[in-house]
């Protein structure tokens, strides 16, 4: 009941608007508008990266230009939006710092305030809260914390700029490695254009004793954001990661083509947690963040595991499927979900288990919320290869509705090639039942509070996967997202 | 396939002009598309380049295969039901049985349909779906040379109908294109059995078009045999349309061809229409099986409920491909949907696409799917009681598929299919 009481002080305290809706003054350094093989030099040479990099940036920018002439955008998923102008949108946008900061007092306080707003444990309140926050600021990380600490255990938790300066060899062995940039249509773009992100590496043995977190924000009028993420988890490493997102109020749509790749070694575990609650359009659907997103984890040694949890109550559309390849004998790949679409939001979003190394196994559970008119649909694959022996893999994927305008829609792909694999999959759509709310409000609850414990009930299985900091914003955000769709 | 052949049309009795120029346009919807490649999401897992590879020829009406009531009667449901057969695609009254048809019912040829049949024959199927994945029936309605015309009066019972198609093989390889209508006025209940056999060795391509209409609280019984040669191609088309409160039940046993297709689409078209869809492809040797089904729930109150096994051996693939769709105002949908393969060698390959859309809230949907080898708790179970390796297994597997013909109404349907699925068991069941 706290969670819920909590849920209805936020509603409260936000009178049904969206939050983070408010923009931060400051100059940035534009790429000129629109994409040519000029604007990938320019981040390039911006970045100072060295010629490898900046010729794998080319050579995705020419495939990724070669689909786009031919007309090869991805149509597959169950969302629709207006043809994506890609000249109209800007590349590259960095805040204008004089000089680079040392310390959080050199931070230019418009961004402070920014993350304040946004409720980021920085400062103080990041050693309070435990967390290493790499913020990233549109493109460029402006402060990042824990890093002695981290730097004691030999952990790299950098912008991934920085990895390309510092620590080549890593960035050039594994980059591309998981999702190449010919993987597909949005990920060669983010191989073309990515501007930041983070890079982690834990080395052997080493179990990070802390969770890494970053906060993305889209934030320069019309700059799409690209990033790029690469996390290793070296031989019996140990990670968690955190990624939470906002963006701030805009009327046009804005596109983010983020790409995260995950390597696990021999023995080692990757934990990558999610919150997004980008801006998802007003109630007429006007606005929003297209989220395009290529996820991909490889557990490339033997008994290595890598678990996906991720809430989704934000974006106007997202695309995501973070995904596992299980190489490794003896792999585990995890996927926890949960995905909310109220108004005119479209999600089409679930996983790929690559199941390819012995007894490896996979766990799916996803639970899609659809209100309004929301449209929201899991699409997912389970692959058992011919040498998968003793794969196992379980999936579950339940579907709530509420109203009669919205959709959920299930869309499994199973395909086994080994007689011993065990594949299940399950999935269920129902609404919330009038005999649920009638009992609760029969108990005094108002029926927003009695949807609101319902749904937290309904996702309990995903939101206890998530790290305490993130659960307690996970199930405001239900709340929130959720407000103005019964009754 | 020459495509270019099929633009002198076959006339379907007298051909009237409207239904010329429907399949003159159909040919040219084949023509531009060609034979569905995996590229289209609805052939995902079915490849038809041997289908598409091989030249077939269309049987002429001058050729009559000899075959006597005693050919066939091994494949006949019983020697008492209505029986009407096709060979190599053509309607042989000399083999069928129609004389005892209740007034009020009709079962005839395709080339006797009337005006009224041809436009539901042709009409375009109300489920939704890629025109480009469906050119194959394209290609039937400009080719159709026969089929049967089931057509059940107003309240009327009728004993089980089989429609008996029969491949005969000889010279080259040879394409069937069949045409199939069975309308179930209201109120009328019937049993009608689809069998697919061939007398002879080689290749040859049945590619069949059924069309039902179920009306108003009719009853339909649908059952399907499919137990083509190897060296056979077999592509079936049903869409079925119910109207309020109509039942429709439908099983197929699909253990014959080098590849087959099974497809299914039913509209639940009326208020608290039902249906009930089920079926098991058994596959060994190469065989490609795949079962494709979609329902849409178009109108509130309606009940699905599919359940499909496989059971794949040797290097065999089985596809199922299951899709539930409930409309917008389809509430108090009732919709489930199960889907279970058995593995049982290490090449065989199962693949499974099991799909809900669902548009309507206050509905009920569910699907489950699972893949695997034969439960290892089950055989040890039986093991224990003194039951050899192969005996356990062959137990196990025989209780997987008899759960399924327990669906079946009917003892004599019920025993033509636990036959068939015993030849298969036991090592044999293709013709």
């Amino acid at each position: 009941m706290v969670a819920s009481q909590q849920t209805l002080e936020t509603l409260r305290s936000l009178g049904g608007e969206y939050k983070y809706g408010f923009v931060t003054d400051i100059e940035s350094d534009f790429a000129p508008k629109g994409l040519d093989e000029n604007t990938v030099r320019f981040i390039s040479a911006k970045k100072g990266e060295p010629e490898w990099l900046l010729e794998w940036r080319l050579k995705a920018y020419r495939l990724w230009r070669a689909q786009h002439d031919e007309g090869h955008e991805p149509a597959w998923a169950r969302v629709t939006y207006p043809k994506i102008d890609y000249q109209d949108i800007y590349y590259y946008a960095a805040p204008k710092t004089k000089n680079q900061p040392k310390s959080l007092d050199e931070v230019d306080p418009e961004l402070l305030k920014t993350y304040e707003k946004l409720g980021i444990p920085l400062a103080e309140r990041a050693a309070l809260a435990g967390v290493a926050v790499d913020a990233v600021f549109d493109s460029v990380s402006v402060a990042t914390t824990f890093r002695e600490r981290l730097k004691e255990l030999g952990v790299i938790f950098c912008p991934i700029s920085e990895a390309v300066r510092d620590h080549p060899e890593l960035v050039k062995k594994y980059l591309g490695s998981v999702v190449p940039y010919s993987d597909n249509f949005f990920a060669s773009l983010n191989s073309a254009v990515f501007s930041d992100g983070s890079f982690v590496y834990v080395p052997p043995g080493v179990r990070c004793p802390m969770e890494l977190s970053t906060y993305f924000r889209i934030n320069a009028k019309d700059s799409g954001q690209f990033e790029r993420t690469l996390i290793i988890a070296d031989k019996g490493a140990y990670v968690s990661y955190l990624e939470g997102c906002t963006a701030p109020m805009r009327d046009e749509n804005q596109l983010h083509a983020a790409v995260v790749e995950l390597v696990t070694l021999e023995d080692a575990e990757i934990r990558y947690a999610t919150v997004q609650n980008w801006y998802p359009g007003d109630k007429d659907g006007k606005g929003g963040i297209y989220n395009f997103v290529t996820k991909r984890g490889a557990c490339r040694g033997a008994r290595s595991q890598i678990s996906w949890t991720q809430v989704e109550t934000g974006s106007a559309i997202t695309w995501k499927y973070p995904s596992v390849i299980l190489q490794g004998d003896d792999s585990v790949g995890k996927f926890y979900s949960v995905a909310v679409t109220n108004n005119h939001q479209q999600a089409d979003t679930g996983t790929k288990m690559i199941h390819i190394g012995r007894n490896t196994r996979s766990t799916i559970v996803s639970k899609g919320i659809s209100a309004g008119q929301g449209q929201n649909t899991y699409r997912g694959l389970v692959r058992v290869l011919p040498k998968a022996e003793g794969a196992r893999n379980y999936s579950q994927c339940d579907s709530l509705l509420i109203g009669d305008k919205c959709g959920g829609h299930t869309v499994p792909y199973i395909e086994v090639k080994n007689r011993s694999a065990r594949v299940e999959h399950e999935a269920t759509t129902s609404k919330i039942s009038d005999d649920q709310l009638f009992y609760c409000r029969q108990r005094g609850l108002s029926t927003e509070d009695a949807v609101s414990t319902i749904v937290n009930g309904f996702c309990r299985e995903v939101l206890q996967k998530l790290p305490m900091e993130f659960a307690v914003e996970a199930q405001k955000l239900l709340g929130v997202s959720l407000e103005g769709s019964v009754g | 396939m020459n495509i270019d052949a099929a633009i002198n049309l076959p006339p379907i009795g007298n051909t009237p002009a409207w239904l010329a120029g429907v399949r003159q346009e159909a040919i040219e919807r084949f023509r531009q598309t060609g034979f569905p490649t995996p590229r289209l999401e609805a052939w995902k897992f079915t490849n038809l380049s041997a289908l598409a590879g091989t030249s077939f020829r269309e049987a002429s009406p001058a050729e009559v295969p000899e075959l006597t009531r005693a050919d066939i009667e091994p494949y006949r449901l019983t020697p008492e039901c209505h029986l009407v057969v096709f060979v190599n695609g053509r309607f042989r009254a000399d083999l069928s049985d129609l004389d005892r048809i209740p007034d009020g019912s009709r079962v005839v040829d395709l080339s006797q349909a009337d005006e009224a049949d041809l436009r539901l024959l042709t009409a375009v199927p109300t489920v939704e779906g890629d025109a480009r994945a469906r050119v194959l029936a394209d290609l039937n309605t400009a080719r159709m040379t026969g089929g049967a015309v089931v057509h059940l009066g107003r309240g009327a019972v009728l004993d089980p109908v089989q429609l008996l198609f029969v491949g005969r093989p000889e010279g080259e390889p040879m394409a069937f294109h069949l045409r199939n209508l069975i309308q179930a006025e209201a109120g009328s209940s019937a049993t009608v059995l689809e069998s697919y056999v061939s007398l002879g060795k080689g290749p040859y391509w049945t590619n069949a078009v059924t069309r039902v209409v179920v009306a108003p609280n009719a009853v339909l019984r649908h059952y399907k045999l499919q137990a083509e040669g190897i060296e056979a191609f077999h592509i079936a088309a049903i869409s079925a349309r119910l109207e309020q409160e109509a039942s429709y039940a439908m099983f197929a046993a699909s253990l014959g061809s080098r590849l087959a297709r099974h497809e299914v689409d039913v509209d639940l078209a009326g208020e608290r229409a039902e249906a009930k869809l089920s079926g098991a492809m058994l596959g060994r040797d190469a065989q490609h099986l795949d079962t494709t089904v979609r329902v849409e729930h178009s109108m509130p109150g309606g009940t699905s409920s599919q359940e499909f096994k496989s059971v794949v051996d040797d290097r065999a693939h089985t596809v199922f491909q299951g899709r539930i769709h409930v409309a917008p105002d389809a509430q108090k949908t009732d919709a489930q949907q199960v889907n279970r393969s058995l593995l049982l060698s290490p090449q065989a390959n199962a693949d499974a696409k099991p799909e809900l859309i669902i548009l309507a809230d206050d509905v009920k949907c569910s699907h489950g799917a699972t893949i695997g080898d034969l439960d290892e708790d089950a055989m040890f179970y039986l093991r224990a009681r003194g039951l050899d390796v192969p005996e356990a297994r062959a137990i196990l597997i025989d209780a997987f598929v008899a759960e399924l013909i327990e669906h079946i109404g009917g003892d004599e349907p019920r025993a033509y299919f636990r036959r068939a699925v015993d030849r298969w068991l036991a090592g044999g069941g293709r013709s």
